[in-house]
Parts: C-alpha cells; structure tokens; sequence
C-alpha cells in the first residue's frame, strides 16, 4: 500500500475515536503514527483511511483492532541491559532503605520490563516488599503481561540481555519452560499489578520510589510528552527515580524539577 | 528538468573521455563484474543516467562541460546536453534540506569513502545502516573519523546539519517540523533501523527537497523508500551494483525507484556536491 494519508483525515480520525471511546491519539508523533496507520489499514482489509474509519467507528472489536496496531508491542527481557545494570548496583541500594518499595513501569506493553524489574528485586531479596504497578492502554498487550508467558525462541535474547545487565545468577531460574513458552515464575507475577492507565488522558494515581517510562514518550508529540511527564513527576517521591531509557531526553521545560543521575542510561532524580 | 539537467553535467564532466572509450562503456554495461566478497572499485568511472546511457572514462580529471569534446561520433548528444544546460541557466534551484543515506552489507567502507567526500554542508546528513542490534559504537567510531563527528539522535532533537546514524535497534524518522523521532515498532524488511522507514518519513517530511541515496548491502531494504522520495520530487542517487560489494539492495532500488544517477562513489558524491554545495 503506498496510500497519501493527509493530515487533515488522520485528525478526524482520531478527533472521532476520542469522542467515541475516549483513547487519545491526537498527539501522538506523526512519522511513527502513520506508518502505524498505514498498517492497520492493511490488518484490516481497508480501502482508505475514510473506510478504516467507518469500521473502526461501527465497530468496538475493529477498534480493540486498530488500538493494537497503534500500541507498538515489541519489547525485550532487560532490554538495553545496562539501563537495569544501573538500576540494581545503583539506585536499588538507596531504595532498599524505605520499608517499603513501590515502583512503577509506565507504559509497560506486554509486561518483560516489569518483569525484570521484579527479577532484579527477587535477586536482591526485596520482592517481598515491594509492589510493581506496570501500566498500558492496550488490553492485548495488558491480557498477554498478566499471562507472563513468551515464546521459547525469544528466551535465548533475554537470557543474554540478563546476563549483561550484571544479573546474579540466571534467568533460567525466573520461568519455566512450559511448551513452546517460557512463563515467568508466578511469586513474580504475584508482585506485579498490570493495570489499564493512559499517560495522555489519566493522571497520577500513587506514589512512587521509581517509575520507568522508556519507548512510550517517543510516540508523543513535545507537548503530550510534557503532560505525561508531568503525571509521572507528580508521582515520583521527593528525591524518587524516574527512567527514561538511553535515547530518551528530558523536555527542556521539565530539567529544572530533575537532576540527572545517570548520564547515559537516562535515570532522572525527581527534586 | 533542472535536475536532469544537472545530472547530467555531473556525468559529462566525469566522462568526457567516453567517445575514445565507447568500447569499454559498452562492456560496462555487461554483465557485472562484482562477486560477493570482493570489492571491484575499479580505476574508471562508469556511471548510469536515468535514460539507461552508460558511460565510462579512466582517470577523473575534471573539464568543463562539453567543451573539448570534438571529433567524436556521438558529438550531437553532447551539444545537446550543452543546449539543454544552458537553457537552464539562472534557473531557480530547489533548496536541498536533507539528504538521507541507506546502506546494509558491505556499505560501511563505501561510506568511508562517500563522507569525506563531501564538503561540511549546512544540510543534514542522515544515515540508517543495519547493524546488529547492539554493539554499534565501533561503526559510529569508523565514521565519525571519516568525517566530522558522527551523532546517534535522541527522539526529538531538531534536525541540525552534522551527520546523523540511526542507533541500533531503533527505527530513526524525520518529523515534519524537522526533528528526529524514534521508533520501536517491529522490524520492517527484518531491519530495525529500516531503510524504508527513514526514506518514507523522509519524504513526507522533505518532499521533494530530499536526496537519498542507496549503498551496498543484501535485501531489498531501501527501495520502497526511495520510490517515496522519487514520487515526492525529491532526487534518488543509487550506488551501481556493478561496484557495491553486495548489489542487491541496489537492483532492488534501480528496478524499483527508477534512480536519477547510477553511478560510482566519487560520482555520487560529485552529483551531491552539485545539487548541494553551492547553495
């Protein structure tokens, strides 16, 4: 398909899927969203963008549909393994000081970041209290998270990215190999509540000693990326940690309120 | 036309010599002379225009025009390049804003030729080569010191002139409003970066103010993009497959995209040089 989306059709497009289902993706970053588009008009068969909308409108199962396209789902175990290398030798041993830890992982798709949060926390003896709150707007993505289970083939990468990430022992003794999957150990799953929020519509919910938000801003536009980083910052603690992931930069308006902790892993300190 | 007419002025000046070579243009366009793994950059510069013309000529010294072209048997088509170039003088250009560079197997070294050769634009530079996923720094390391310093974008930085590489593992796209943006979506032509991914956003974003250009590599990566940049107006530079250590990625895109040149390193950075340098 090498269709012409105009800008114009896309606003109306997502204009009516707010109206209609209250999912925001009007500020969401152009390039990426168009390829996504473009994709969901091929998943689903549509002649034009005036012809996805019409069954996207008509129907909630060719909307769960689109939402799931739109929700780029890829993601590893410990992906970009020094980002959790600095998470367990440097900010854990200062968050192991409050009797109770809470940690939140912002957009977490289909759940591999939260579960290697909460393998680095097993590791280091402090799941038992600790609450993971991992968030998506996607219910797919969400569904498969809670079900904590992937496909063997990819197990051999998190395994690598494991043991780069300075991991204690092997991963291997995080999940069991159930078929053609490995599913994560259930005392994991327990610690963690995968959750429906939107950092575009919904607002802070908690309070947090850390939050990890990385590949999820990337989709937004400058001025959707500052809201939710401002639900995030209002979620943080005094002097909490808030993760944004290598390529990821701060918004300028948002340095003041931080200081940076790590420099090339992107961990922010919140006050 | 102005364009076409440009380009051309690249390849003449490269190929004056091409009438006492007529027999080896003819076995330029042979069949290849490449074989995987070894690199065939030969001593003569042989170029493709866009009208399927091949032409050869040994050393580059570089001439004027068609001036001192005489006696030769093809002399009226290159009094009528000359009439077709001075039409066009005084023309109004297209400002170039971006050129975009995609490369996969066996394109590190020819872009180790390319960036030297060109000048420090005050165009941005923007390249989308695939790599494994990580362990990337010694590439950056390599091409940072073939030209000024070689940058890996954060999302949202603004699209400022400098050479810019795609980071590994990601999809690197170009904004409407001139910055980078970043994307995890799943590989497109098993590649993350996609060379497609960037063209098309590229063209969308540049229109027909854009240059790609498609290197060496296996696949097929690139072509999809480069037709998007083609059908925005925008100029489409193709590496010949005759030299790229693995041509296929340029078959892909010279079938596909219907390129404006076709052409060796130095011609390729020549025809940049034309299109951008003096602007």
């Amino acid at each position: 398909v090498n269709v012409l989306l105009l800008e114009q059709d896309l606003t109306t497009l997502f204009e009516e899927v707010y109206l209609r289902y209250h999912y925001d993706f009007r500020a969401y970053a152009r390039a990426s969203l168009r390829r996504r588009v473009h994709a969901a008009m091929v998943r689903s068969g549509a002649r034009s963008l005036a012809d996805l909308r019409a069954q996207v409108l008509a129907s909630e199962d060719a909307f769960s549909l689109l939402v799931d396209t739109l929700t780029v789902r890829v993601s590893d175990m410990f992906r970009d393994p020094e980002y959790f290398a600095v998470f367990r030798t440097r900010i854990l041993p200062r968050l192991s000081t409050y009797p109770s830890i809470r940690l939140w992982i912002a957009g977490c798709s289909s759940g591999e970041e939260a579960y290697s949060f909460a393998v680095i926390l097993a590791e280091a003896q402090l799941l038992q209290r600790c609450q993971i709150y991992a968030t998506d707007i996607s219910p797919a993505a969400l569904e498969q998270a809670r079900e904590g289970s992937y496909p063997l083939a990819r197990s051999a990468a998190f395994d690598e990215n494991y043991k780069k990430s300075e991991g204690l022992s092997t991963l291997r003794q995080h999940y069991s190999v159930v078929g053609q999957s490995v599913v994560m150990d259930p005392s994991l799953r327990r610690k963690i509540l995968f959750s429906d929020h939107s950092l575009a519509t919904d607002h802070a919910f908690g309070e947090f000693q850390a939050a990890s938000c990385r590949n999820v801003l990337i989709y937004f536009q400058r001025p959707l990326q500052v809201r939710a980083l401002t639900v995030l910052e209002q979620s943080l603690v005094h002097r909490g940690y808030l993760g944004l992931g290598s390529r990821e930069l701060l918004p300028m308006e948002l340095q003041p309120r931080f200081t940076e902790f790590s420099r090339t892993e992107r961990w922010y300190r919140y006050g | 036309m102005v364009e076409r007419a440009l380009l051309r002025d690249i390849a003449l000046r490269f190929e004056i010599a091409l009438q006492s070579n007529r027999g080896n243009a003819i076995e330029a366009a042979g069949p290849p002379p490449y074989s995987v793994g070894e690199r065939t950059e030969r001593p003569g510069v042989s170029c493709i225009l866009r009208d399927g013309a091949t032409r050869k000529r040994p050393v580059p010294p570089v001439q004027s025009r068609c001036h001192g072209v005489s006696g030769s048997s093809n002399r009226s088509e290159t009094d009528s390049l000359a009439v077709e170039l001075a039409g066009n003088k005084g023309t109004q250009r297209r400002p170039r804003n971006l050129i975009c560079i995609g490369g996969s197997a066996g394109a590190l070294s020819t872009l180790k030729l390319l960036l030297p050769r060109l000048p420090t634009y005050a165009v941005p530079v923007v390249i989308a080569l695939h790599i494994p996923e990580r362990g990337d720094t010694q590439l950056r390391e390599a091409l940072s010191g073939a030209r000024q310093k070689c940058c890996e974008p954060f999302d949202k930085q603004s699209l400022s002139p400098g050479t810019w590489i795609a980071p590994a593992g990601y999809h690197l796209l170009i904004e409407e409003e001139r910055t980078f943006a970043l994307s995890i979506e799943p590989p497109v032509n098993f590649s993350r970066p996609s060379i497609d991914a960037l063209f098309e956003s590229a063209a969308h974003a540049s229109g027909g103010n854009a240059i790609c250009v498609i290197l060496s590599g296996s696949g097929a990566d690139g072509a999809m993009g480069a037709l998007a940049i083609r059908e925005a107006g925008g100029t489409v530079f193709v590496h010949s497959p005759q030299h790229a250590e693995y041509p296929s990625m340029p078959s892909a895109a010279i079938r596909l995209a219907a390129p404006d040149l076709v052409a060796d390193v130095q011609t390729i950075a020549a025809a940049i040089d034309q299109l951008v340098g003096v602007q």
